[in-house]
């Protein structure tokens, strides 16, 4: 395995924004290299990753639920030459949006990949096997870590706690 | 062999009831005796901690992370107080830094010791599993002197840790460490040594170092395989005293196949992880400053988090353990907190690890990458 | 020359065995039998109630809502009756953490199980008192 020279993120950011116009960087404090990435260049930006960097790290992929049908894919990447992480950040809209899957690029994705699709219901175009993995099949299509399921708040009550400030409405009901 | 025999597969289902097999269970496609297909099985141990971290103010969230894996809890819990000091910017005063960093080492090899016993036991060697557990205990006395606990110890808080050190844990930690630095010469020599240890793990489960990369492996798997990646040394964090002292990170280069581990190699290496991590505490407890043990400030500011994202990472036993936290203005309770456990990697490696090897292999390529269900279930 | 190789060999042998016979077993004879417990033990609770404010911080610190309070129950000044709830107590210690006024500590009693549910819901007089000297224990005996 060749050592290449360290890349600095802020010209790593460079050299994606001058492949992939489309792109945004925006290098952080903490050798943290935030990317926006249009959601159908996100196989390419992985792909050049794997590329140029030859101890990527595939660390996760997972998605944040921003209510009203609209949802964030993070990926992140670590590498240890260039003492830097990768944030690349997707937004997708939606009730079942998909991307295109990078687990043929770095097969430690792909349970990630399987994991959010059955927590949030994003697609992954290509991936092999979207079966269940964490979840028993009566949830199946609920995608418990959306904001609408709608949890078991019993002892939420009993405590007189308040309840996490997105407003349930539909969703799995749990009870 | 009759010719019809390679013809013909057999699906086998090692769990979730085989003892070795708690909470687990992968589906073999067998021919013959050679595995051609392993379909690892998750979802036994699910209790949704990801959910529950959102209805968990910022105090209680680390006695979920810290239940994910009871055997590093010192280790397992951190990222999530990182995130947190992190988002409210919280100051952790000096001795609560070199504490910290001194009981997860503690937590490091009284772990590494439970992964060694059991892994003897999955071989077959029955004697090797109640040693290393003997000397275990010393730890967990002093984890249950420290804090109260012997497993749930919930000893980290945002801004600092909760229960101080006296002399009587600093006295067991050190009949803990001194049994360990007495006996482990010895018992792994034994092991090692064994002609049917060697025979049972050589050039099983080999994979090399940009394979392991790719399948998301870190920690020891990756250490063995000749690469130095170590969040202690890359990402030193400021909260914790890893940078206050001078110690490499351990690595394990094998002669017959460079560049590559099998279970052998992993060994090797998580032996001398144990060594590195009782140097790391014989180094810093004559550094433990005094003064106080957790900011004043701390709970005030850690009741209500200002908006902000963070990700915290901590070298765990089996490998690089996360926590990336997003809060809103205000909030009690984080608005999206997502775990990486580092065996949810190396528990879905096996899909590639073990095609090719024989069924009785299996077992030895599963306990060589250290898992607990615990952190793939979450 | 091989006779007192095999004398030695006897000798080791002898010697582990009697280091063996002689020391102590690791395991404790539980149900006769028990170890001493530290003092930062977190075992069940007591609730000091000559102390309490009825605050409510407890109840709030609680990761698992384990804890209730009853306010109309006043037997001093500002105080409140506590009822706990072992089925769900996990021992954290986040209550005691809270307590600011000494009025809720742990001890050292540790075997709580019981053979009936409602047995572990411990009301008001079973929280206040210790039925037993945490360190006296019914094997009575302690290595």
């Amino acid at each position: 395995m060749s050592e290449g020279a360290p890349i600095s993120a802020a010209t790593f950011g460079r050299q994606i924004v001058n492949k992939f116009p489309g792109v945004e960087c925006i290098p952080k404090e903490d050798g943290i290299l935030e990317c926006i990435v249009p959601a159908d260049k996100i196989r390419d930006v992985v792909g050049m990753i794997d590329e140029e960097i030859h101890d990527a790290f595939p660390e996760s992929v997972f998605g944040v639920d921003l209510q009203e049908d609209k949802y964030e894919l993070i990926y992140i990447f670590w590498s240890r030459t260039n003492r830097t992480q990768y944030h690349l950040r997707v937004s997708l809209e939606g009730s079942n949006p998909e991307v295109e899957t990078v687990c043929d690029i770095f097969p430690g994705m792909e349970w990630h990949e399987r994991e959010t699709h059955e927590m949030f219901g994003i697609g992954f175009k290509g991936h092999p096997d979207l079966r269940l993995l964490l979840l028993p099949e009566e949830l199946e299509g609920k995608f418990p870590l959306r904001k609408s399921f709608v949890t078991d708040r019993a002892r939420l009550e009993e405590a007189d706690r308040t309840p996490p400030k997105p407003n349930a409405t539909e969703g799995g009901a749990s009870e | 062999m009759s010719p019809d025999i390679l013809d013909e597969t057999t699906e086998v289902w090692f769990g979730p009831q085989h003892v070795s097999a708690h909470g687990w269970a992968a589906k073999l496609t067998l021919v013959g005796d050679y595995v051609v297909e392993c379909d690892p099985n998750a979802g036994y141990f699910h209790r949704s901690a990801e959910k529950c971290l959102e209805f968990r103010n910022f105090r209680q969230g680390s006695l979920i992370m810290e239940r994910l894996c009871m055997l590093e809890a010192f280790l397992a819990e951190y990222p999530y107080i990182q995130a947190v000091e992190k988002i409210a910017e919280l100051e952790v005063p000096e001795r609560a830094k070199v504490m910290r960093t001194i009981m997860m080492e503690a937590s490091r090899i009284h772990s590494l010791q439970f992964w060694w016993g059991q892994f003897s036991a999955e071989l077959g060697l029955f004697a090797m599993l109640l040693w290393p557990w003997v000397d275990r205990e010393f730890f967990l006395d002093t984890f249950e002197e420290l804090s109260g606990s012997r497993h749930a110890v919930s000893y980290s808080t945002p801004g600092g840790v909760k229960y101080d050190f006296n002399d009587k844990v600093l006295k067991k930690l050190d009949i803990a460490l001194e049994r360990f630095e007495d006996r482990m010469p010895m018992m792994r020599d034994m092991l090692m040594g064994s002609p049917t240890f060697r025979a049972r793990t050589e050039g099983i489960g080999q994979y090399t170092l940009k394979q392991g990369l790719k399948f998301g492996l870190s920690g020891p798997p990756i250490k063995a395989c000749g690469l130095p990646m170590d969040l202690r040394k890359d990402a030193p964090d400021p909260n914790l005293a890893y940078d206050m002292i001078d110690w490499e990170v351990p690595v394990t280069e094998s002669k017959e196949h460079p560049g590559e581990s099998d279970a052998y190699d992993r060994m090797v290496q998580r032996f001398k992880e144990m060594e590195t991590s009782v140097e790391i505490i014989r180094k810093l407890l004559p550094l433990v400053p005094e003064g106080p043990i957790i900011d004043s400030k701390a709970r005030a500011k850690a009741n209500r988090l200002p908006e902000g994202e963070a990700y915290g990472r901590v070298e765990g036993t089996r490998g690089i353990s996360t926590l990336w936290l997003k809060t809103t203005d205000k909030a009690q309770t984080p608005y999206r907190a997502k775990i990486r456990g580092p065996c949810f990697n190396s528990y879905y490696s096996l899909k590639h690890l073990v095609p090719g090897a024989k069924f009785a292999d299996f077992i030895v390529v599963f306990g060589s990458l250290d898992p607990y269900p615990g952190w793939w279930d979450r | 020359m091989g006779f007192f190789r095999n004398l030695g060999d006897i000798f080791q042998i002898l010697r582990h065995i009697f280091r063996q016979v002689m020391s102590r077993p690791f395991t404790y004879f539980y149900p006769f039998e028990d170890r001493e417990y530290p003092e930062t033990t977190r075992g069940r609770h007591i609730h000091v109630r000559e102390n309490c404010t009825a605050c409510m911080q407890c109840v709030r610190a609680c990761p698992v809502v384990a804890i209730s309070i009853d306010k109309s129950d006043k037997r001093y000044e500002k105080d409140a009756a506590l009822y706990f709830d072992y089925t769900r107590c996990i021992f954290c210690g986040l209550c005691v953490q809270a307590c600011r006024f000494d009025a809720l500590f742990h001890t050292q009693v540790v075997d709580i199980s019981e053979g009936e549910r409602e047995d572990l819901l411990y009301g008001p007089d079973k929280i206040e008192t210790l039925d037993r000297d945490p360190l006296e224990w019914r094997g009575r005996r302690f290595r």
